[in-house]
C-alpha cells in the first residue's frame, strides 16, 4: 500500500465516484431506514491529491449533495489514498478491510465511522 | 499505508476531550471485579501493606502504558490491536490472539453481573437463586439498552466514573478511619509473584481507550489520559485494599462482596448501601464499555470477512444485532456457571492471564515494529527501545503463565486448560473456517469489479477504424 507507487485517482474522477456512490445510497431504503436517525458532515481528503477533498453532509439517513473542498467543522475525516478511496465509492474494495489495514484512516466518534461504513454494506452487499 | 495529511489536526465537532478519556480509561479498568482482586491479594499481603502491591503494579503498567502510547501515536485507530498485530506478525496468529483476547471482556461483564447480583442479594438478604435471577435481569437490560443503541457518552462517562472514584475514596478513607481490632492477614505462603499480578490487575483494561483515539484531536491526549487514570486507579484501589484490609477477615474476603463488608464496618447499612451503588455503577461503566467495544469490534472483522457476516446485520439503531446476543448469552451463560459453581477467583485469574498476555504482545509488536516500521513517525516512544520491549514481552510473558497456573494461594491448572480450549476453539475457527469466508469474499468483490468494468466498457462510446 504504497502511496508513492501506485496511481493516483484525479480530484475529478474522485468526485465523480463519490457523487455516484451518494446517488446509489440514497437510492437504497435500507441505508435510508437504518441510518435514518443519522446526521454527520465528512469530509473526505486523498492524501496524494492536493485538491481532491470534499464535503459529504448526511442529514437523517440522506446525503446532501457532495461539494468541492472542506466546508464547515466535520463530525468525521476519511483519509486516504485517492486510488483506496475510489475502489470504496466504486464498491471494488471493502471499506473495513481498508481501514483494518490502515489503508484509509478516520478521524471522529467510532459510531460515526461504523455507520459510514454500513452505507457501503447497505450499497454494495444489499443487506 | 497511507499517512495522515501533513499539518496540525484540524477541529471535530464532538471531540474527546482530557478528562473525558481519562473518564474513559479510568472507568474501563474500575470494574467490580477489583474488589474481588482486592480480597485476594489480602491473602498474600497484609492490609496496611497492601498500598504496595498497588504500587508495584501501577510502576508495572507505566510500562504498559509506554507500549500502548508508542503504537496508539503510530497507528491511532480504534482497529489498533488488530493493525498494531498484523503489522508485526502472520495476520492469522493475530487474529488468533485478538479472538481470544476478547473473552477477557466477556468474562468482566459475566464477573460483573455476577458480582452486583450478588451483592444485591446480600443487601436485601436474599439466597443464591435469587442472586442469579437479579445477574440475568441485569445482563438482559444491558443487552435490551445496547439493541436499542442506548450507552453512557461524554460527559455521563465522566460523572459515572467520578462518582465511583469519589465514593469508593470517601468510603475507604472512613473505614481506615473507624477500624478497630486489624483482622488476620495472611496466614502462610504469600507471594511476592502473585501479589504484583493482583497489583497489576486493578488496572487492566485502562489501555482500551486507546480505541477512542480517532476520537481526539490532539495525539497526546491519550497517553496522557492513561496517566491520569493510573494516578487514579492507584488512589482509589490501594486507598480500598488498605481500608478492607483493616475492616474485613478471611472469612468475609471469600464472599463475593467483600467491599460491601468493608462499608458497612465503617458506615453501617448507609455504607453498604453506598457501596452497593458504587459497585452498581462500576459496572455501568463496564457493560457501555464492554458490550459496545466488543459488538462494534465483532462487527468490524466480521465486515472485513473474517467473522461470518451474520454479525454485520444491524438494527434500525444500526446496532450489531448478533454480536450483542452473543454477548449478553455468553456473559449469562458465564455468570451462572460462576454462580453455581462459585469459582470467581478462577476468573480473576484468567482475566489476569489474558491481560498479561496482551502486555506481553504488545512488548512484542513494539519490539517488531521498532525495526519493520522504523520510518513511521512516533509521537510518544518507549523509553529503552527494542530491549526495554523485549524485556516488558518477557516479564508479561511469565506473568502470563503464572496467572494461568493460579487461583487463589493455590496451584492449578485450570485457568490454563480453560485458556487452551479457548484459544484451540479460535484457531480452529480460524485455520478450517475462516479460508471459506475470505474466499467468498474474495469473489464477490471480483464479481463486483467484473461488472463494473464490464458497465464502463458498454457506456463507453464505441471507437472508430481510425483510432483502434
Amino acid at each position: 500500500m504504497s502511496g508513492d507507487e501506485r496511481e493516483s485517482i484525479g480530484a475529478d474522477e474522485l468526485e465523480q465516484a463519490l457523487r455516484e456512490y451518494v446517488d446509489r445510497a440514497n437510492a437504497s431504503p435500507r441505508a435510508r431506514k437504518t441510518l435514518g436517525t443519522w446526521t454527520c458532515r465528512v469530509h473526505v481528503e486523498a492524501t496524494d491529491v492536493p485538491d481532491a477533498r470534499f464535503t459529504h453532509v448526511i442529514e437523517r439517513g440522506t446525503s446532501q449533495p457532495v461539494s468541492r473542498g472542506l466546508s464547515g467543522v466535520p463530525d468525521l475525516i476519511v483519509r486516504g489514498h485517492s486510488m483506496d478511496l475510489a475502489e470504496i465509492f466504486w464498491g471494488d474494495a471493502n471499506p473495513a478491510s481498508n481501514y483494518m489495514q490502515g489503508a484509509i484512516t478516520t478521524q471522529g466518534r467510532a459510531d460515526d465511522v461504523m455507520r459510514l461504513d454500513a452505507m457501503a454494506m447497505f450499497v454494495f452487499l444489499g443487506q | 499505508m497511507t499517512e495522515p495529511t501533513a499539518g496540525a489536526p484540524r477541529t471535530l465537532s464532538r471531540a474527546l476531550t482530557l478528562p473525558g478519556a481519562a473518564a474513559i480509561s479510568t472507568g474501563l479498568a474500575f470494574a467490580a471485579v477489583n474488589f474481588l482482586g482486592m480480597a485476594q491479594l489480602l491473602g498474600y499481603i497484609s492490609g496496611p501493606m497492601s498500598w504496595a502491591a498497588v504500587a508495584a503494579g501501577g510502576l508495572l503498567i507505566l510500562v504498559v502504558r509506554a507500549l500502548f502510547a508508542e503504537l496508539n501515536g503510530m497507528h491511532p485507530t480504534a482497529a489498533g490491536i488488530r493493525l498494531w498485530m498484523s503489522r508485526a506478525m502472520n495476520d492469522r496468529l493475530a487474529l488468533i490472539i485478538t479472538l481470544t483476547y476478547m473473552t477477557a471482556i466477556v468474562l468482566v461483564i459475566a464477573a460483573d453481573a455476577f458480582i452486583i447480583g450478588e451483592a444485591i442479594a446480600y443487601a436485601l438478604s436474599n439466597g443464591k437463586a435469587v442472586a442469579i435471577c437479579y445477574v440475568a435481569a441485569l445482563l438482559a437490560l444491558a443487552t435490551g439498552l445496547n439493541l436499542r443503541g442506548i450507552k453512557l457518552a461524554g460527559n455521563a462517562e465522566l460523572v459515572v466514573t467520578g462518582i465511583v472514584v469519589a465514593a469508593t475514596m470517601a468510603v475507604g478513607a472512613a473505614a481506615i478511619a473507624h477500624h478497630g481490632p486489624v483482622p488476620a492477614g495472611p496466614a502462610a505462603g504469600g507471594s511476592p509473584v502473585q501479589a504484583l499480578i493482583l497489583g497489576i490487575f486493578f488496572y487492566t483494561g485502562f489501555e482500551w481507550v486507546t480505541t477512542n483515539a480517532e476520537e481526539v484531536v490532539r495525539p497526546k491526549i491519550i497517553p496522557r489520559a492513561m496517566l491520569i487514570a493510573v494516578v487514579v486507579l492507584f488512589a482509589s484501589q490501594s486507598l480500598y485494599a488498605v481500608a478492607m484490609g483493616l475492616t474485613v477477615g478471611p472469612a468475609g474476603r471469600a464472599t463475593a462482596y467483600p467491599q460491601l463488608l468493608a462499608a458497612q464496618h465503617a458506615l453501617g447499612r448507609a455504607g453498604m448501601l453506598v457501596m452497593l451503588a458504587v459497585t452498581a455503577l462500576t459496572a455501568v461503566n463496564t457493560f457501555n464499555g464492554g458490550f459496545v467495544t466488543m459488538s462494534r469490534f465483532m462487527y468490524a472483522v466480521a465486515r472485513e470477512g473474517k467473522l461470518p457476516r451474520a454479525m454485520t446485520r444491524l438494527n434500525d439503531q444500526a446496532v450489531p444485532v448478533v454480536p450483542v446476543w452473543i454477548l449478553g448469552g455468553s456473559s449469562l451463560l458465564l455468570a451462572i456457571v460462576v454462580a453455581v459453581t462459585g469459582s470467581w477467583v478462577m476468573v480473576v485469574s484468567v482475566c489476569a492471564a489474558l491481560e498479561m498476555m496482551i502486555y506481553a504482545t504488545a512488548g512484542y509488536v513494539v519490539f517488531r515494529l521498532r525495526r519493520r516500521q522504523a520510518a513511521v513517525d512516533r509521537p510518544f516512544r518507549l523509553a529503552g527501545g527494542r530491549p526495554a520491549a523485549l524485556a516488558a514481552t518477557v516479564v508479561f510473558g511469565l506473568l502470563a503463565v503464572v496467572s494461568a497456573v493460579t487461583v487463589g494461594k493455590h496451584t492449578s491448572v485450570t485457568p490454563l486448560i480453560f485458556l487452551i480450549v479457548v484459544a484451540g476453539l479460535v484457531t480452529g475457527y480460524v485455520l478450517i473456517l475462516l479460508p471459506r469466508l475470505e474466499r467468498r469474499e474474495a469473489e464477490e468483490l471480483a464479481a463486483r469489479r467484473a461488472a463494473r468494468a464490464a458497465a464502463r466498457t458498454a457506456a463507453r462510446p464505441p471507437q472508430r477504424p481510425d483510432q483502434a
